[in-house]
């Protein structure tokens, strides 16, 4: 088996060629005009795939023969593993999931390359530069100092097995579409950077770059959903957002691409913000760095710290170059990035577009202050201080409840131009809407501020979404004679940007739904209970049946069986599960979770004591349900705003 | 919660100076900074400790969370699963039901762990940057956008070359479909034939 980790080996070094070839001949064939040796480069960008790919399959090769000489596979897996965790393992430390990412970006700039519009081809090859820059310097880390498939000097008889807060089904997604996402901000950026480079400052990156930005938003929403669920079932703790160093570092890209995926309407609409989406994409290029470089080896503790390394200062290094050369390039452009118009008025959807960013903007960055804030307090009053989830939740809490208002205002703005009077009529509604949430909810007894303005800003731009479908389909009833069904499907199909805007800003107001909820109304108890005693938490009750306990090779199992009854009567009997793992010492659980839209039952052990009876925290989590929900939505109305247009069989929209 | 209290200490002085409203103003104002501050959840008056026979237990999971745990990276000790953070927890219960508030049980761990060992620093001193810098940030950046969009309604308009003013989106798509023929046309040698296809295709009529 030998052979295969010489294979790998191998072909990563030949990738290296293959993409330094790439982006040096992709550069000398455009400045002199060298068309054989574009074309030559356009397809070893294609190989590359292919040899990454035999690299990347002899990696799982290894994993899946046990090859446990190959350092990684024994420091990441195990004969008693799944075969299945083999996906999980594979990027479970820094050598595999450097491997990953270079697999991903490389898959990434073929299809890049493939599918780039015939209006962005003259400058295609400096884009391709750009990206085999950033490809080679992963490839050469990786190499030179994670390289994945480095040997033991003595082939151990077992390997020491994977996290065991890995085993996940979470955790089949959650990493993987991360770092896709943060690695994939790449192509935007090597759009907008070669157009620019090239001289082609107008329009010409808009439409893939929107396209690109898109998808690339996509995979890293779905990637912080789905770690929040893993957060919420697996950490035995309840919560599903704790504001960690390296959480922060993947929702900061996440938001400057939100601003960008809506300032890029404003120029493929208007042919506005040329300059202001380049700085913004540049943004989300460094801030999508700085989230590899405190992923991998970064210098802050974090509950993400699976692979601490030595590599921080060459991450530190590489985020430095690609924080100034890509804003060089733009000041060094700068007088050639104009605006095809003025902006023709204060109050207009282009103002409101630049106020989201801006708020965006906001929120990533006094993020970022939180996370630089310990190491400036530490340099000047040598004090050593933490900010966490409390700095966090206090400090943006409301900038966000600000940008979802907006986000109920804005789409009801026209574009050019508003009048107060038309604005005013369009929020009316609304408005009236907002106010009797906010009175119903006082009545019924919260009077909570925070969520009473959180309910009162979902209820307004719900109310402003179906208003705006509901007159949609009222004209087009009118104008074509359809029955609402098929007025709604074609309204959505008229202006998907639009629309599936729209399904992602009410999948924005589900997730307000769940974080609300969960944030101000959740009822908590920690209990220790004997075999037989029960508790009361809200409405329900608890009985602790006993605790089953099950031997694994890897792992010792408690499984909780408790007994619920809920206003009295039986309801549910539950199982919640603490699986200790000696090797690593230290466990991981599996909370009970009976989820419905008005409110989650969670119940999760946390400790197993001599005597048999446990210790466990019982969580009434409102509209929980909601959050998890809206990652669906998400993604139908994300897919909705991709779906390419036909052009020629769409009729006009509204 | 500091924060509060020691503003209306600190205003106490002012008030004999002040005329009646000017004084309710003032308290207006102090109450509404103070509300800035401090979030609704830490809000709850120590008053209702009484109510309860033992501790308040709403407001003992909320200093858990603002306590992180010293062995842990990054969590606090409500989300903590270690034997250190049940022993945290234990002491904040005991000392709450000795009728404590929350910043003698705060300054207790302060006083053995250090700063650190708060999930927030104290909105007091030099930390205070830290609490104000965000408004700061937020307020810069929202009224720089505003200076942005007056720049941009005085701004001179690119009109691209030998057009008239491109209208709307659809001309817009039209014009660099001309665009790109020519592009293509100049590139003959790359020539692909493909890309003068794509931009016809482009070119179509889209109504």
């Amino acid at each position: 088996m030998a052979i295969v980790g010489e294979l790998g080996a191998t072909t990563l070094w030949m990738a290296i060629c293959l993409a330094t070839y790439s982006g040096v001949g992709s550069i000398v064939g455009k400045i002199f005009g060298i068309y054989s040796l574009l074309e030559s480069t356009k397809k070893s960008v294609y190989l590359l795939v292919l040899v990454l790919g035999v690299c990347t399959a002899s990696l799982v090769g290894l994993f899946i023969s046990r090859d446990f000489s190959i350092a990684y596979v024994a420091g990441h897996s195990n004969l008693a593993m799944d075969h299945i965790y083999t996906w999980v393992a594979f990027y479970a430390g820094n050598e595999g999931s450097l491997l990953y990412i270079a697999f991903v970006l490389s898959v990434m700039a073929a299809l890049a390359v493939r599918f780039a519009p015939s209006r962005i081809r003259p400058t295609l090859p400096f884009s391709t530069a750009i990206m085999m820059v950033v490809l080679v310097f992963f490839l050469v880390v990786m190499a030179l100092m994670a390289n994945p498939f480095a040997k033991l000097p003595i082939t151990p008889p077992d390997g020491e097995g994977i996290n065991p807060l890995l085993t996940h089904f979470g955790m089949f997604f959650h990493p993987p579409a991360l770092m896709a996402g943060l690695i994939g901000i790449t192509i935007p950026t090597a759009f907008a950077l070669g157009g620019i480079l090239g001289k082609q400052t107008r329009d010409e990156w808009v439409e893939i770059g929107r396209i690109w930005g898109l998808v690339i938003w996509l995979l890293l929403a779905s990637g912080l959903l789905l770690g929040s669920w893993w957060a919420y079932t697996i950490l035995g703790w309840g919560g599903f957002w704790f504001w960690d160093p390296v959480e922060n570092a993947a929702f900061m890209p996440w938001l400057v691409l939100t601003a960008f995926i809506h300032s890029i309407m404003v120029q493929r609409r208007r042919g506005m913000f040329r300059m202001w989406n380049i700085v913004i994409i540049n943004i989300a290029f460094s801030l999508a760095l700085y989230g590899m470089f405190m992923n991998r080896g970064g210098p802050v503790p974090s509950v993400h710290s699976f692979g601490a390394s030595s590599l921080g200062w060459v991450f530190l290094l590489f985020l430095a170059f690609g924080t100034v050369v890509p804003f060089a390039i733009f000041f060094w452009r700068f007088n050639l990035l104009r605006s095809a118009r003025a902006l023709e008025s204060m109050l207009s959807r282009e103002s409101a577009f630049l106020m989201n960013n801006l708020l965006l903007l906001g929120i990533a960055f006094v993020t970022l202050w939180g996370t630089v804030y310990p190491l400036i307090s530490k340099l000047i009053t040598a004090q050593e201080i933490t900010i966490a989830r409390p700095f966090y939740d206090q400090v943006n809490g409301p900038i966000m409840l600000a940008l979802i208002m907006l986000m109920g205002i804005g789409p009801l703005i026209p574009w050019r131009q508003a009048s107060v009077a038309t604005l005013f009529k369009s929020l009316m509604w609304p408005i009236i809407v907002a106010f009797i949430v906010v009175v119903i909810i006082s009545l019924i007894g919260f009077t909570k501020l925070y969520p009473l303005i959180g309910y009162g800003i979902a209820g307004m731009v719900t109310t402003g979404i179906t208003i705006e479908w509901v007159n949609g389909c009222r004209s087009r009833r009118l104008a074509f004679r359809e029955s609402y069904p098929l007025a709604f499907a074609k309204l959505l199909m008229a202006n998907r940007p639009r629309y599936g805007g729209y399904i992602v800003h009410l999948a924005v107001v589900m997730v307000l739904l769940g974080v609300l909820g969960a944030s101000f109304f959740n009822i908590q108890k920690d209990v220790v209970l004997a075999q037989g005693e029960s508790v009361d938490v809200s409405n329900y009750s608890v009985k602790y049946v006993g605790t089953n306990v099950v031997s694994r090779s890897d792992r010792v199992s408690y499984l909780t069986d408790v007994e619920v009854s809920r206003d009295g009567q039986f309801f549910k009997n539950m199982t919640s599960r603490r699986d200790f793992y000696p090797s690593f010492n230290m466990a991981s659980t599996r909370a009970a979770i009976h989820s419905t839209p008005i409110e989650d039952f969670y119940i999760v052990p946390s400790e197993n004591m001599a005597d048999g009876s446990v210790g466990i925290r019982i969580l009434v989590n409102p509209m929980m349900w909601w959050m998890w929900v809206a990652g669906p939505v998400f993604v139908l109305g994300t897919v909705i705003a991709l779906w390419p247009d036909r052009r020629g069989s769409i009729s006009k929209p509204l | 919660m500091y924060c509060r209290f020691n503003r209306i200490g600190y205003s106490v002085g002012l008030f004999d100076m002040c005329s009646m409203y000017a004084r309710y103003i003032l308290l207006l104002m102090v109450l509404l900074s103070g509300f800035i501050f401090v979030h609704p959840l830490q809000a709850q008056s120590p008053e209702q400790e009484f109510s309860t026979m033992e501790y308040d237990e709403k407001e003992a999971y909320a200093i858990d969370g603002m306590i992180m745990c010293p062995v842990c990276p990054a969590e606090t000790i409500d989300q903590a699963q270690v034997p250190l953070a049940r022993q945290m927890k234990q002491i904040i219960r005991q000392k709450l039901s000795d009728g404590q508030t929350r910043e003698e049980i705060l300054d207790y761990f302060v006083d053995r762990y250090g700063e650190q060992i708060l999930a927030a620093p104290k909105r007091e001193g030099f930390h205070l940057i830290a609490w104000v810098a965000p408004i700061f940030i937020v307020f810069g950046a929202l009224s720089l956008g505003v200076l942005a969009l007056k720049s941009m309604k005085n701004a001179k308009e690119d009109i691209p070359l030998g057009s008239t003013v491109v209208d709307d989106h659809e001309d817009r798509h039209r014009y660099l479909g001309i665009v790109d023929q020519i592009v293509s046309q100049n590139q003959l040698s790359s020539s692909s034939s493909e890309d003068t296809v794509n931009s016809e295709g482009e070119d179509g009529d889209r109504g």
